[in-house]
């Protein structure tokens, strides 16, 4: 942490070199398609951010760019001031780029525990090596147990992965991220799926992690949700950032209103 | 025991460890591997050309090891970039490729192979046991991984790699980490190999032999180090014991490859779960002997 600080105030080449997250003039092209166009926006320590906008807007993409998974064909992605854009996805997960996959991923042959535990320990799996001369796990089961029990699963901890339902897993996915010891925590669509109990109770505990100061990009559609959640928004459209900043602002904006109801109502 | 039961027993040990050699590449790591006996092979020509010049098999061992684990790694960074079904394919030339070479080179005897390989001079029954040792040493090695991080990681890549890389799993050097450790154990079954025959040709690690150790993998219960042993020891004495067998071993073992994947894809170690399971009665119990099988059996029902 004190090295990444470091580096920080060493490379630090943005407008705003408090920014945890800086996405500066990233573009990502698949084919003839460009999904994201020039797209830059900082996220400050401690800040939920909305990233919304309508279906194929390229909010996916653009998570998939921080994390490593879709690496910018153009412009690059600063985590406190470090240039991301030569490190894989296991090299930012362990810098504290942590995400919540939209379609869940459990890893199913695991207990709901183990699922946690691994991640718990993800720094004992730098290198096969130091992985194949420790083999003690007391530690980073108790520390797993203690995030099911903060997003409230614990009560599944020794069931086999692949048999949770819905809302069980979408938890499991923030208890796995939250533990790689997160310097930001990516959310894609954490809610969708959940009826509105479960949306209300993740919700609730997402907050909270905010308020214990978990910086956090959100990806969602309940507007509800966002404006409850989010201190910020970010909207893109086609690809292209058209709005940024206080929620109640952003979608009173009329080329948000426009970009979620149609095209024709942008032009009239 | 006879000679010939006791010669049997080498044999056993040597399968012992090509089979565990594999289980941790395939069933640990889940990268499927059609052309481990290239691994086998290499190991084999290495270990006879060293025993011709005069080493005894237990110093033969460290350098088979090493060029069969060098040749996996390089494999192992060429198949970084393909999955499943594709990796398996790439495995599968590989072993061809192997084959074709080794025919083509003089310097290791091409078509004819290499004979001659002297006598280890420590009676059918020290060489059992020195084969047997080097199982008993692959097996703990086995179980030892298992219960470490590093096995602890192979699960998490065998089971969804993209996953695995989001909690900082470097999957590339993992799967690397698995190659390099099991074809170095497939060469070291190699060179016990070419020292039980003193007489080794291209075609014996060939396309069916790859197939053989699959088959002792997936029959045993793919991942699991005592079920892939118990099928690794019937699969071995049946064609010896039974001659009748040995004419038709091909033929059995893909009848038993396709029962099974159809009956039980958890192979023995599936089958011996869910049947302690029903005598223990309900769903909830866990085999204790099988705990790091059961989940990976489950896995290749479930898929």
């Amino acid at each position: 942490m004190a090295e990444l600080m470091k580096t920080a105030l060493e490379t630090s080449t943005m407008d705003q070199p408090d920014a945890l997250i800086a996405v500066e003039t990233v573009s990502v092209r698949f084919g003839g398609i460009l999904a994201i166009d020039n797209v830059s926006f900082t996220l400050a320590p401690g800040e939920l951010l909305g990233l919304i906008g309508p279906n194929g807007a390229g909010k996916t993409t653009m998570l998939r760019c921080i994390t490593g998974a879709r690496p910018a064909d153009a412009g690059r992605v600063l985590l406190a001031g470090r240039d991301l854009s030569q490190l894989g996805v296991a090299a930012r997960a362990r810098l504290g780029v942590a995400l919540t996959h939209q379609i869940v991923r459990p890893f199913r042959s695991l207990s709901v525990l183990d699922n946690v535990t691994l991640a718990v320990g993800h720094m004992q799996l730098v290198t096969p090596v130091t992985a194949f001369f420790n083999a003690a796990r007391q530690q980073q089961r108790a520390r797993a147990l203690e995030l099911l029990e903060q997003v409230g699963i614990a009560d599944w901890a020794s069931a086999p992965a692949g048999t949770l339902p819905l809302g069980a897993l979408k938890r499991l996915e923030v208890a796995r991220a939250l533990a790689i010891e997160p310097q930001v925590l990516l959310l894609d669509e954490p809610l969708a799926g959940l009826n509105q109990a479960e949306a209300a109770r993740l919700g609730a505990c997402l907050n909270d992690l905010n308020r214990g100061g978990i910086t956090m990009i959100l990806i969602e559609h309940n507007i509800s949700q966002v404006l409850q959640l989010c201190s910020r928004l970010v909207v893109l459209d086609n690809g292209r950032k058209i709005a940024d900043g206080a929620p109640r602002a952003v979608l009173a904006d009329p080329i948000v209103i426009s970009a979620y109801i149609g095209r024709e109502v942008a032009h009239a | 025991m006879s000679s010939y039961e006791i010669s049997l027993l080498g044999l056993v040990a040597i399968n012992l460890l090509f089979a565990s050699s594999l289980n941790l590449i395939t069933g640990f790591c889940g990268q499927v591997s059609l052309g481990h006996a290239a691994f086998f092979g290499a190991g084999a020509y290495a270990g006879a050309l060293l025993l011709k010049v005069g080493l005894p098999i237990w110093l033969a061992w460290l350098p088979a090891a090493m060029v069969a684990g060098l040749f996996g790694l390089i494999v192992g960074f060429a198949s970084l970039r393909v999955r499943n079904d594709f990796l398996a394919i790439t495995t599968m030339g590989v072993g061809f490729v192997f084959v074709g070479f080794v025919r083509k080179q003089h310097w290791l005897g091409a078509e004819m192979g290499v004979s001659g390989i002297p006598a280890h001079g420590l009676g059918t029954l020290g060489f059992a046991l020195l084969c047997l040792l080097a199982a008993l040493l692959a097996i703990g090695l086995s179980l030892y991984t298992r219960r470490s991080w590093l096995g602890f990681a192979f699960t998490a890549v065998a089971d969804d790699e993209d996953t695995a890389q989001t909690i900082g799993i470097d999957v590339a050097r993992y799967k690397l980490a698995a190659f390099t450790m099991g074809t170095a154990l497939a060469g070291v079954a190699g060179a016990e190999y070419a020292q039980y025959t003193r007489f080794i040709v291209p075609d014996a690690f060939g396309f069916t032999v790859s197939i053989s150790v699959l088959a002792m993998v997936i029959i045993g219960g793919v991942g699991s180090v005592w079920g892939v042993a118990v099928a690794t020891i019937i699969l071995t004495l049946m064609p010896e014991l039974f001659r009748f067998i040995n004419d038709y071993k091909l033929l059995i073992y893909g009848a038993l490859l396709v029962g099974t994947m159809r009956f039980s894809p958890g192979g023995i170690a599936g089958l011996t779960e869910r049947l302690w399971r029903m005598r223990s009665g309900g769903p909830g119990q866990r085999a204790p002997s099988l705990s790091g099988a059961a989940g990976k059996a489950q896995k290749w029902q479930n898929s």
